[in-house]
């Protein structure tokens, strides 16, 4: 089940949030949480959520375990117990997601072929495991104690508003939160709008420019004008921008209508004038994640250069990795690795002397070119393509094909260049604080309109899928 | 309780271990590559004089995107009154399974719409129509001789 279907929008959430908000207490809401969050994902994957189960009984067991052990004194025992479970959870993650691709590449470089059964994917694994393995190492660490509730530890972990796609929700950021929690009107009505501001990001904009891109990439390689190939990496950059940003502002906004406050996950990443900085605003809880876990326990950047370049090509090969199992999207978080390494230590001192302009077109070109090693089905029609956003390989400069999807996608690129930059939010908000008597009027025909139009477009076009469910 | 902890871990760590060797008992993955595949399928049939249709056909017809598969092989009908066809996916993952499993039986349910009342050798054709999923390859396939392809498709794998 998606958000973005008129199954999930007139059913199951009207459903889910009357029941949600009759029912007192928090623990009955935690548990009305679990099991609708449970009903959602097996409504996809009723197998898997088997596989769910057994991973939140085994964390939660992990959590008392290694609690009882810090209290009774026996660090050496807490070590490997939690060594332990955070191995048990990367080898799952690991078996799911990456145990094809490795038998496929040692096909590739031995002489036998061993013969493999890929498994489906196992829709959000990436994201909950990186949830549980926060829990897990936060209790060992003594961040956090350990949930005793095992409905609040289940409805942590399945939470369905982020479940699939994220944000990645730290429990220590939440711990609180599922023990006492309340829903105002205001902060409802704020979930509220968040939501349908995603809705209306995903539906209405990454869906219609996503055609634009799909239909760039059945143009095959050698009829690609580099006019063609810049308008359908432009048409992803839009795409994978508003899809996976709509899709986190709808797991806020749902959040908030539950009494949740989840993390930020974007903050305007296309207005970075350094790829230091999209990073900071792009997937926000995946790379502190990832500085939380990874890179800081390496030693960060306290033992020198050389190390800390180690560190940050680790963390970005991870990162990667993390992405999907295949050598383009590694070779995409090396990519990533390397240039931050060389705006750290090399370019920094000349970026910033660079016009604003100047840095914001630099960013935005490498992000491009990092997209179509994201978007590209091999390393090797990665390269093809990008090969063609410079004349390598391309028909000509320009052609009728190129003009054509330039035409067809101007209006809509431009409105979407303007909407992935604070200029339209802000100053649509500064008429809420403002003092004009129709200012509420207003934000609700807006609000209503977005949410009218999207049903519209849903009921034509019920499958819409999210890029990042892949991960 | 306390002590109980580690020995409750190891059984749930057991169920786990004996729930992903049950869920190995999926769809056999090939890496049999897809020209041979499909030079295996069309060989003494019609399709083998044809040259595959491009990827907007695929799209047109299927609604599928060629470049988000391993590999799409379409041999489309030659005019508006021909319904042999034959659609060979190799699938890049599981997960695509269904996408294309609905976008092959929404073009069945298309042909037999368009010549239902008046085609009605066309419509035996499509009714007699070969769909065979077997791990990450897709077979369909609209042709008299589609049941000797079957077998062909699945030797090849």
């Amino acid at each position: 089940m998606i958000f973005s279907s008129v199954f999930f929008l007139f059913v199951f959430l009207p459903i889910f949030l009357i029941a949600y908000h009759i029912l007192p207490f928090v623990k009955v809401k935690n548990l009305v949480l679990l099991v609708f969050s449970l009903i959602f994902y097996a409504w996809g994957e009723p197998v898997y959520v088997i596989l769910m189960l057994l991973n939140i009984a085994i964390n939660f067991v992990s959590g008392l375990e290694l609690e009882s052990y810090i209290e009774m004194k026996q660090h050496a025992k807490a070590r490997y117990a939690c060594i332990f479970t955070v191995a048990l959870n990367l080898l799952i993650l690991g078996f799911y997601k990456y145990y094809g691709f490795v038998i496929e590449n040692l096909n590739a470089v031995l002489p036998v072929d061993i013969p493999y059964r890929e498994l489906a994917l196992p829709i959000g694994i990436s994201f909950y495991t990186f949830q549980t393995l926060s829990y897990v190492i936060d209790v060992y660490r003594g961040k956090t104690r350990a949930q005793h509730d095992p409905i609040a530890f289940g409805a942590y972990i399945s939470m369905f508003p982020q479940l699939i796609a994220g944000p990645i929700v730290r429990y220590s950021d939440i711990e609180a939160q599922l023990r006492s929690r309340r829903v105002t009107l205001v902060k409802f009505g704020n979930g509220a709008m968040w939501f349908l501001r995603g809705l209306g990001k995903k539906v209405l904009i990454a869906n219609n420019i996503g055609s634009i891109y799909e239909a760039v990439m059945l143009v095959d390689a050698p009829q690609r004008s580099v006019l063609t190939a810049w308008v359908g990496c432009f048409a992803y950059t839009m795409q994978i921008y508003f899809d996976f940003s709509g899709y986190s502002d709808m797991a806020i906004g749902l959040g908030k209508m539950l009494g949740f406050d989840f993390m930020k996950n974007f903050d305007y990443p296309y207005t970075s004038k350094s790829i230091t900085e999209f990073w900071r605003r792009w997937h926000i809880s995946l790379s502190s994640w990832f500085k939380e876990y990874v890179y800081i326990p390496l030693g960060g950047n306290r033992g020198g250069t050389a190390k800390t370049i180690r560190n940050l090509m680790i963390v970005w090969a991870l990162t990667g990795l993390w992405h999907g199992a295949a050598w383009n999207f590694i070779f995409w978080g090396i990519y990533y690795g390397l240039i931050i390494c060389l705006e750290k230590y090399v370019f920094q001192k000349y970026l910033d002397r660079l016009p604003g302009i100047l840095r914001h077109i630099y960013t935005m070109v490498l992000v491009m070119i990092g997209w179509v090693l994201f978007f590209s089905p091999s390393l090797g029609s990665a390269m093809t393509y990008i090969g063609n956003l410079f004349g390598i390989g391309a028909k000509g400069l320009v052609d009728q094909t190129g003009f054509y999807f330039l035409r067809t996608s101007l209006v809509l690129g431009i409105l979407s260049v303007l909407a992935s930059t604070p200029v339209l939010y802000h100053r649509f908000s500064r008429l809420l604080h403002s003092r004009k008597r129709y200012k509420h009027v207003v934000y609700a025909m807006v609000y209503v309109g977005i949410l009218l139009i999207s049903v519209a477009y849903l009921v034509n076009d019920t499958y819409n899928p999210f890029l990042y469910f892949r991960f | 309780m306390r002590k109980f902890y580690p020995h409750l871990k190891i059984l749930l760590t057991v169920l786990l271990i004996v729930f992903v060797i049950s869920s190995l008992t999926g769809g056999a993955i090939s890496s049999a590559d897809m020209q041979t595949v499909a030079g295996q399928v069309v060989k003494g049939t019609k399709f083998e004089q044809m040259s595959p249709a491009e990827n907007r056909i695929i799209k047109r017809f299927y609604g599928l995107n060629a470049n988000d598969y391993e590999s799409v092989v379409l041999y489309a009908p030659g005019d508006n009154m021909d319904v042999h066809e034959l659609l060979l996916v190799k699938l890049k993952d599981l997960s695509q399974q269904k996408t294309v499993e609905d976008a092959v039986g929404k073009r069945l349910e298309t042909q037999l719409n368009s010549f239902e009342g008046y085609g009605a050798e066309q419509v035996a054709l499509l009714n007699k129509s070969v769909t065979i999923v077997k791990g990450n390859y897709i077979f369909f396939m609209v042709d008299e001789d589609a049941a000797k392809a079957q077998k062909a498709f699945l030797k090849s794998l």
